[in-house]
């Protein structure tokens, strides 16, 4: 079994990608999930 | 005579109010990141203590040197497993989902209706309910334990589609009616005039597939078989590739 903090150390290594994605598309991100929903 | 507009305490009030609303929420929502990333870099022993203690005694990266240095446990390999699936499936679902959306609201093919119903249709499919046929497909197709075999499976999306889609029908069909004028063929049309238009929405699309695939457990449990190809899912909680999963290949 893993400990806590092998736990906690994994989940933070695999949080890298997702924040970088993030960062690299959130200046379009809200913008793009919003306005398609305007449209009637 | 002064320009300076009287303060309005209502409306500095409310203001207060709903910023401190946020402040608290924000707070809620980023502690337990905090704790998460802070708990990594205490001594060990520190981490099991009831106290709430906000910083570390001692910054300590042994946890890290050991997951990563670790032969028994390639948590690299895993990791870059996880990188090439979610990328692959990334780029292949937001190629198919502006490559339908492009058809479907801007080129209205006949029959066009019914392939934008079916396509919204499998939004309403749990995905557990296909993974059988979804195991006997990949399997006729001997793709068990490849990249490509887990790639496949999350590449198309719905949703992805839909939000493309939505977004492409709100843009002028004037656009591409002075492109036609001008000469453009399909391809230009679509690469030099809807996506470049389309961007926030693909943007979007681009982190809602990425996170889909990051965070997929089952397919790619269910798809593959050799410890080499495991993607980063399977934390040390998990054991080796157990008895029964091996040679299922029948």
């Amino acid at each position: 079994m893993a400990t806590k903090q092998e736990t906690l150390t994994l989940a933070t290594i695999l949080t890298i990608p997702t924040l970088v994605v993030f960062v690299l598309t959130q200046r379009f991100v809200f913008s793009g999930i919003t306005a398609g929903a305007i449209k009637g | 005579m002064s320009n300076r507009k009287p303060i309005r305490w209502g409306q500095v009030g409310t203001r207060a109010i709903v910023y401190a609303t946020l402040g608290v929420a924000a707070l809620l929502i980023a502690f337990p990141f905090y704790w998460m990333v802070i708990s990594t870099i205490r001594p060990e022993n520190e981490v099991y203590t009831v106290a709430l203690n906000l910083l570390p005694s001692k910054l300590s990266f042994a946890m890290y040197r050991k997951l990563l240095g670790d032969p028994q446990l390639p948590v690299a390999r895993f990791f870059l497993n996880s990188v090439i699936i979610s990328i692959g499936a990334t780029i292949v679902n937001v190629i198919t989902a502006v490559l339908a959306a492009y058809a479907l609201s801007r080129h209205r093919p006949p029959g066009g209706t019914i392939f934008y119903y079916l396509i919204i249709a499998t939004m309403m499919v749990p995905g557990e309910v296909v993974l059988i046929g979804l195991f006997r497909v990949v399997n006729a197709l001997e793709m068990i334990d490849t990249y490509q075999g887990m790639i496949l499976p999350l590449a198309v999306n719905a949703v992805n589609f839909l939000l493309i889609y939505n977004y492409m029908l709100a843009l002028p069909r004037e656009l591409d009616e002075a492109a036609r004028v001008d000469g453009a063929k399909v391809w230009q049309m679509l690469w030099h005039i809807t996506v470049p238009l389309t961007k926030p929405a693909v943007y979007s699309a681009t982190l809602l597939a990425f996170l889909s695939a990051w965070q997929n457990f089952t397919i790619p449990y269910l798809l593959t078989q050799s410890n080499n190809m495991y993607p980063r899912r399977w934390e040390p909680s998990l054991p080796r590739v157990p008895s029964w999963r091996r040679n299922r290949r029948r």
